[in-house]
């Protein structure tokens, strides 16, 4: 396989990646001269690579106290180590659960999942399956060969990534973010950013970099790669000491022969599976939008009084001390409780303010159903958090009355990253939101007792730049939520640290129209 | 303004002296490293540079007006030593030419220390968002070039794969870096909304 620069970046960014394989010692000898006349050429490129260095610097640094940084665990997060990254990023609300009496130090609330269940077959087209045992739709995936003689099969795996087969076809299940196609079509398509799916063919490794991809393994083992969106990294899966890599961009395709030899061509002459839905997906849509609660909403970040809560579930729950412009604190209308060993969670003096609401209709999270959740929301004081980045976080989180632990939050962090909370963990995007910073956020509730809970995230500057139909991809995809909830949502909660943030709007709805438009829907 | 004694001069070997060098040279360490890291190509390249422009700088240090002045003092003799050692490389690396890498050092000795520590605190929380398998891979080649060989044998992968994905992984960080110091730079800027 031909070796080839990273022709497929954007230019910026290329040179990023440039600059740092300089620092490897990864150029090779014609990309060093690019980069050395490139250097010689912009004042702004010299200042971005003594950046690099720095960063460079700061990572030697860093690798001095390798044994110590890198975990030997996982990436969820239980309460043993929570303590220190709680308090390291200042997620009070997370603070507060530790404050629990009954924090969960051995996650005796989370549920036995097993190790080796690594996907979920979430939809099945016109499946006939080779073995006799049929698989069904929401059966949990352990690692191993599944064989379909027709039909699509749509597998997500907990990585992250939806992988559509078709069959006649036989796929091996490798782990949550690997699998083996052996013969046959697959797409696969993952927004989970870089190097977060490798599907393996008899030749080579294809990468996914945060996109969708196709491929088609003959039975004689050659196979073609074809990129539907975005980047895919194809490795040679060969033993030959020197192997390589080639980067490919949405719409190139390359053919793999058995003996390794690759082949670019200006098209792919396969089908494509690109139908990544669900039966629930496909009955959601059927679905006539919606409201299940609403609150009053400023239509503008402008609007005067824009903080007045004014009734909604029911009646009023919270309103703001209108009237005096620069000072629109919440007040709740009931009385807040101290928190204090006995009581349950209300308001932490000093820090946060939790007010909330019980819902007309708890949501019953055991069932599996989707649930849209959008709100709006203003940053008061945007130049607290650029301090240390601990100061505010603005949470809607539903919880139960039942049972104070059970708790799945949507935050906007104080440094504008997206966080899910739940109880005994947390996760944040890897980057933040981009823009000036949301006003109108939505965000996709898809409970499901047996593989998790998923959190889908985005966000708007303004309402104008709402899309009327739901994107197909969204600014932030939380890994299965784990913690297990049994107790019904009964409960909407809003918990804003200090005063940085105010929210306005609260709508829960069936459906994406239901949420950004709930004027034209049925309440 | 501590200015040094002048009418009580120390001489190299004079533990005085050493106590004040090993003060100074701890202190900025990290800034001349920074520096010298820019003009050379490996890090032990600058380890070896390093270590001349120290012995260099403790010799030196009677010239040395006040302790204030120290770092772009230091800077100059890692500038030397560097584009000295250049020519030694050159014979069996890519390294960039005397015209550019004098740009480099002009435009990096106006680097600030704070900058330094700033840049660090952000990479750290930048770094901390790769996930586990990526934050061993990024910090790999400073464990030796075999570490990189080490995770290319555990994953499958081959060794210049894995140096492609680490030089994506280093401009993430990068970027990661750059849009936090952007945005913090913004919001300074930014009045109070209330």
């Amino acid at each position: 396989m031909k070796h080839e620069p990273d022709r497929n970046d954007s230019s910026a960014d290329s040179d990023l990646v440039r600059m740092q394989r300089h620092l490897l010692g990864d150029l090779e000898p014609e990309e060093f001269h690019q980069l050395e006349r490139d250097l010689l050429g912009s004042p702004e490129m010299r200042t971005r690579f003594l950046r690099a260095v720095r960063t460079d610097v700061a990572l030697h640094d860093e690798s001095s106290q390798i044994d110590e940084i890198i975990p030997a665990v996982p990436q969820r997060i239980t309460w043993g180590r929570f303590a220190g990254i709680a308090a390291s990023i200042g997620l009070a609300a997370l603070v507060l659960w530790r404050m629990f009496p009954t924090a969960p130090e051995s996650n005796t609330n989370l549920p036995q999942v097993s190790a080796t269940e690594i996907a979920t077959l979430v939809d099945a087209r016109d499946c006939k399956w080779r073995s006799s045992r049929d698989v069904l739709v929401e059966n949990r995936l352990s690692p191993g060969i599944m064989e379909l003689d027709s039909g699509v099969a749509l597998i997500e795996f907990d990585g992250g990534a939806r992988l559509a087969l078709q069959g006649p076809a036989r796929l091996e299940l490798i782990g949550p973010k690997t699998a083996r196609l052996h013969q046959g079509n697959a797409t696969v398509r993952c927004e989970e950013g870089l190097y977060s799916f490798s599907l393996l063919t008899p030749t080579s490794t294809v990468i996914d970099l945060g996109t969708e991809f196709g491929v088609a393994v003959e039975p004689g083992g050659a196979s073609e790669v074809h990129v539907l969106d975005g980047e895919v990294e194809v490795a040679d899966g060969s033993d030959k000491p020197q192997q390589s890599t080639l980067l490919l961009n949405a719409g190139e395709t390359v053919l793999l022969a058995s003996n390794g030899e690759n082949r670019m061509v200006s098209d792919s002459t396969k089908t494509w599976i690109r139908d990544y839905s669900t039966q629930a997906d496909r009955l959601a849509k059927t679905v006539p939008p919606r409201v299940i609660a609403r609150d009053t909403f400023p239509v503008h970040p402008g609007q005067e009084k824009r903080f007045s809560l004014g009734t909604g579930w029911g009646g009023a729950w919270w309103q703001a001390t209108a009237g005096r412009k620069g000072d629109f604190r919440f007040l709740p209308m009931e009385p807040l409780v101290k928190r204090d060993a006995k009581s349950g969670l209300a308001m932490l003096v000093g820090g946060w303010v939790e007010v909330r609401r019980l819902l007309a209709t708890p949501i019953d999270p055991t069932e599996a159903q989707t649930i849209y959740l959008g709100f709006s929301l203003y940053r008061t004081n945007a130049t607290q958090r650029d301090n240390s980045g601990k100061l505010s976080e603005a949470t809607v989180m539903f919880r139960s009355s039942e049972d104070p632990t059970t708790v799945l939050g949507m935050a906007l962090s104080g440094r504008n990253h997206w966080v899910v909370l739940e109880q005994g963990g947390w996760e944040r995007s890897e980057m933040p939101v981009t823009g000036r910073g949301p006003f109108f956020v939505v965000a996709k509730i898809e409970f499901n007792a047996k593989r998790g809970n998923k959190v889908s995230m985005m966000g708007f500057d303004d309402i104008a730049g709402i899309p009327s139909q739901e994107p197909e991809s969204w600014g932030f995809v939380s890994h299965r939520q784990l913690a297990k909830m049994s107790h019904p949502l009964d409960t909407i909660a809003l918990q804003v640290r200090q005063s940085p943030f105010k929210f306005g709007e609260i709508v829960l709805g069936n459906s994406w129209q239901a949420v950004i438009n709930p004027d034209t829907v049925k309440n | 303004m501590a200015i040094m004694e002048d009418e009580n001069p120390v001489k190299p070997g004079s533990d005085d002296m050493d106590g004040r060098f090993l003060r100074l040279f701890v202190r900025h360490e990290q800034a001349l490293r920074a520096y010298a890291r820019v003009m050379v190509p490996t890090w032990d390249a600058v380890d070896e540079i390093i270590q001349e422009a120290s012995v260099v700088m403790w010799r030196k240090l009677d010239q040395l007006d006040a302790h204030e002045n120290f770092l772009p003092w230091a800077k100059v003799i890692v500038r030397f030593e560097a584009l000295r050692a250049r020519r030694n490389f050159a014979r069996d690396r890519l390294v960039f030419s005397e015209e550019l890498l004098s740009m480099l050092a002009d435009e990096a000795a106006e680097t600030e220390e704070e900058q330094l520590v700033r840049e660090k605190a952000v990479l750290n929380r930048c770094f901390k968002k790769l996930s586990p398998a990526n934050q061993e891979l990024v910090l790999a080649p400073y464990a030796g070039c075999g570490r990189v060989k080490e995770l290319a044998e555990q994953s499958g992968r081959s060794v210049n794969s894995l140096y492609k994905l680490l030089g994506r992984l280093r401009a993430k960080l990068h970027t990661c870096i750059e849009n936090e110091l952007s945005s913090a730079g913004r919001l300074a800027g930014q009045p109070d909304c209330r």
